[in-house]
C-alpha cells in the first residue's frame, strides 16, 4: 500500500514554490495566490488515488487554472486597476527596476483572465500551444488567438518588450 | 531588472511572492471537502429512504405531485420585449412590490459541469427534489448575468455579447464588445429588455450604452461613465439611474447618477463604522432602494489590488441618499437584490446551503434548503412563483 500522506507531503514540498509563483502572477496578490494553491493542493489530495503516477503536477496545475477562472466568476467582476499599485518588488532592485516591475504587473492585470492565463502558461511556464490548450481545456487555435491579442496589449503597455516579443505568437 | 524577454519579466515579477508552506492548510481543506461530501451524501440517502418508506404522495398536501412547471408560462414579470417595469401582481408580492414568498419560485445557478472545463446553468424550482440543466457547454467567462425574468443568460465571448435563450435553448450573438470586461460587464435593466454595456477598450469604464435584446440596437448613454461595476435601476420617477463604484487616487465611493451624468447621491467608502470600507457595487434592486457592496479592510488601496479583496456581496444597505446598512442576523455568502426584498444564501454545516428571503428592512420572511448542488455553484438569479 502506498503511503499517501508521505507521497503527498513530498509532492507539496516540491511543487508548492513553483505553483505559488504562477498563482501570484495569475492573481496579482499574495493571499489569493496562497488560497488558490491551497485549494488546488486540497483537491489533488482528494484525488490522489485516482491520479496516475507522475501526473499529479499537471493535474494540480489544471485545477489551479480552472479554479482561478471559477473564482473570477464567483466575484463576477474583475479588478479595476489603481494608479497606486502595491509595491512588492524583488529584493535589491533599483527604483527603475521597481517601476518596470510595477508596469509589467499592471499590464498583466489588464489582460482578460484567459489572456493572462495563456501568457503565464506560454511565457512563464514555457508551455507550448498544445500543452497550454490541454491545461486550459480549449482548442489550440483559441490559445493562439488569446496569445496574439494578449501580446498586442502588452506591446502597447510595455514598449520595452516590443522587440523581445516579436515572433512569439 | 533588465527586461530581455517577456518570460524574464514575468519571472522577475514572480520573485516578489513570499514562500509559504501550504501542505497543512491543503490537508485541512481536503478534510473539510471530504466531510461536506459525506454529510451531503448521507442527507441525500436519508431523503431517498424517507420518500421510499412513506411514499412521495404522503409528503404532499392533497396526495399528489404538482404538475410540471413550464417556465415560459410561469414566469413572473415582463417578457423579453416588454418595456414596462416589473409587475409581480400575484400573492408573492406585497404592497410595495416586495417578494413575500419563495414558494414555487425559480432559482438559477451557474456551476461547473461534472466533466470539468465547462459551465452549466441549473434551474431549480423551490420545493423540487432535483435541478434541471437549462444551458450547458458554456465557457467560463466571468461575465455571465441572468435576465431578471430568467429567460436569457448574457455573457461576453470572443469579443461579442452573447444571449442564450434558456427557454428556447438557442444562442444569439449580439453586438461587438471588448473581450476584457475589466470594469463594466453587461448588466440587465430591471425590465429584462435591455442590457447596459460598456463598449470601450477592456479595462476602461466606458462609453456606456443600452443594447435592446429584441433587435440588437445600441443606444449610447449621453454622459461619460464615471466608474465601474455599474448597475441600472429605475428611480422614483421611472427614469433609469446608474449606481456604480467611482475610483480616485486615494479613495473610492459608491455613487448614483442620471443617464445624463448628474450625480444624485454618493457615499464615501469609509461611511460605515469600524475598520471596513465600502468596496464595489455587486447588485442593485430594480427600484434602486437596496444596494449590495463588497467590503475591504481599512487601509486597502483603491482599486482592490492590495490586501484582502472582496468582490462578493457582503453588506446590504438601503439607499436613500446614503447607505444604511441592513443587518440580516446570519452571515451569508451570496445575495440577490429584489424589489423591496432580497434573498441571501448561507452555507450550512452539513455542506448544503439555505436560502433566506428578507423584506426591505432585512426581516426574515422565509427560509428554504437548497437541493444538492455542485461544489462552488453560484446563485445567478431568482424569479418569483
Amino acid at each position: 500500500m502506498p503511503d499517501i500522506a508521505a507521497e503527498f507531503t513530498e509532492f507539496a514540498r516540491t511543487h508548492t514554490p513553483s505553483l505559488l509563483r504562477a498563482a501570484f502572477l495569475i492573481t496579482g496578490d499574495q493571499h489569493l495566490a496562497e488560497d488558490l494553491v491551497q485549494t488546488a493542493l486540497a483537491r489533488t489530495h482528494r484525488a490522489w488515488r485516482r491520479i496516475e503516477e507522475g501526473n499529479a503536477p499537471a493535474y494540480t496545475r489544471k485545477i489551479m487554472y480552472h479554479q482561478q477562472i471559477s473564482w473570477w466568476r464567483r466575484r463576477k467582476v474583475n479588478e479595476q486597476l489603481s494608479e497606486t499599485i502595491a509595491d512588492t518588488p524583488s529584493r535589491g532592485d533599483s527604483a527603475e527596476d521597481v517601476a518596470l516591475q510595477l508596469t509589467v504587473r499592471k499590464a498583466l492585470l489588464q489582460l482578460s483572465k484567459t489572456q493572462r492565463a495563456v501568457v503565464i502558461l506560454r511565457f512563464f511556464e514555457d508551455r507550448d500551444v498544445a500543452e497550454t490548450a490541454e491545461i486550459l481545456g480549449c482548442a489550440q487555435g483559441t490559445v493562439k488567438t488569446h496569445t496574439f491579442r494578449a501580446l498586442g496589449h502588452l506591446r502597447k503597455a510595455l514598449p520595452e518588450l516590443a522587440d523581445a516579443m516579436k515572433g512569439n505568437v | 531588472m533588465t527586461l530581455r524577454s517577456l518570460g524574464e519579466g514575468l519571472r522577475d515579477l514572480a520573485d516578489a511572492v513570499e514562500p509559504a508552506d501550504l501542505r497543512d492548510r491543503a490537508l485541512s481543506a481536503s478534510r473539510r471537502l471530504r466531510a461536506r461530501r459525506v454529510v451531503a451524501g448521507m442527507g441525500t440517502a436519508a431523503v431517498v429512504l424517507f420518500a421510499l418508506v412513506l411514499g412521495v404522495n404522503a409528503m404532499l398536501p392533497g396526495g399528489s405531485l404538482p404538475p410540471p412547471r413550464d417556465l415560459a408560462g410561469d414566469m413572473a414579470g415582463p417578457t423579453a420585449s416588454s418595456s414596462e417595469g416589473l409587475n409581480y401582481t400575484d400573492s408573492a408580492t406585497d404592497a410595495l412590490g416586495g417578494i413575500t414568498s419563495m414558494d414555487k419560485g425559480t432559482f438559477f445557478y451557474l456551476a461547473e459541469a461534472a466533466t470539468g472545463g465547462t459551465m452549466e446553468v441549473l434551474r431549480w424550482t423551490a420545493g423540487a427534489a432535483t435541478t434541471t440543466v437549462v444551458a450547458r457547454d458554456l465557457p467560463a467567462t466571468g461575465t455571465e448575468q441572468l435576465s431578471p425574468d430568467g429567460r436569457y443568460l448574457s455573457s461576453v465571448e470572443k469579443g461579442r455579447l452573447q444571449l442564450r435563450d434558456l427557454i428556447a435553448g438557442t444562442r444569439h450573438e449580439s453586438i461587438e464588445v471588448p473581450d476584457g470586461q475589466l470594469c463594466n460587464i453587461p448588466t440587465w435593466t430591471p425590465t429584462a429588455d435591455r442590457l447596459l454595456v460598456a463598449t470601450g477598450p477592456g479595462g476602461t469604464s466606458g462609453p456606456l450604452g443600452f443594447v435592446d435584446v429584441a433587435d440588437d440596437s445600441y443606444t449610447q448613454v449621453s454622459a461619460e461613465s464615471r466608474g465601474c461595476h455599474t448597475y441600472p435601476s429605475y428611480g422614483p420617477t421611472g427614469d433609469v439611474e446608474l449606481t456604480f463604484t467611482a475610483y480616485a487616487a486615494t479613495s473610492q465611493s459608491v455613487a448614483r447618477a442620471t443617464l445624463e451624468g448628474v450625480i444624485t447621491s454618493s457615499v464615501a467608502w469609509d461611511a460605515l463604522p469600524g475598520d471596513v470600507l465600502l468596496d464595489q457595487v455587486t447588485d442593485v434592486s430594480p427600484d434602486g432602494g437596496l444596494v449590495c457592496v463588497g467590503l475591504v479592510p481599512a487601509g486597502t488601496k483603491p482599486g482592490n489590488l492590495t490586501g484582502s479583496q472582496s468582490r462578493t456581496c457582503q453588506a446590504i444597505g438601503m439607499w436613500s441618499g446614503g447607505f444604511q446598512r441592513i443587518e440580516v442576523g446570519e452571515p451569508f455568502s451570496e445575495a440577490l437584490m429584489l424589489q423591496n426584498s432580497f434573498v441571501t444564501r448561507t452555507a450550512t454545516n452539513g455542506g448544503g446551503s439555505t436560502l433566506r428571503l428578507h423584506d426591505g428592512t432585512g426581516a426574515e420572511i422565509q427560509r428554504i434548503g437548497e437541493p444538492d448542488l455542485p461544489d462552488g455553484s453560484l446563485l445567478l438569479g431568482f424569479v418569483p412563483g
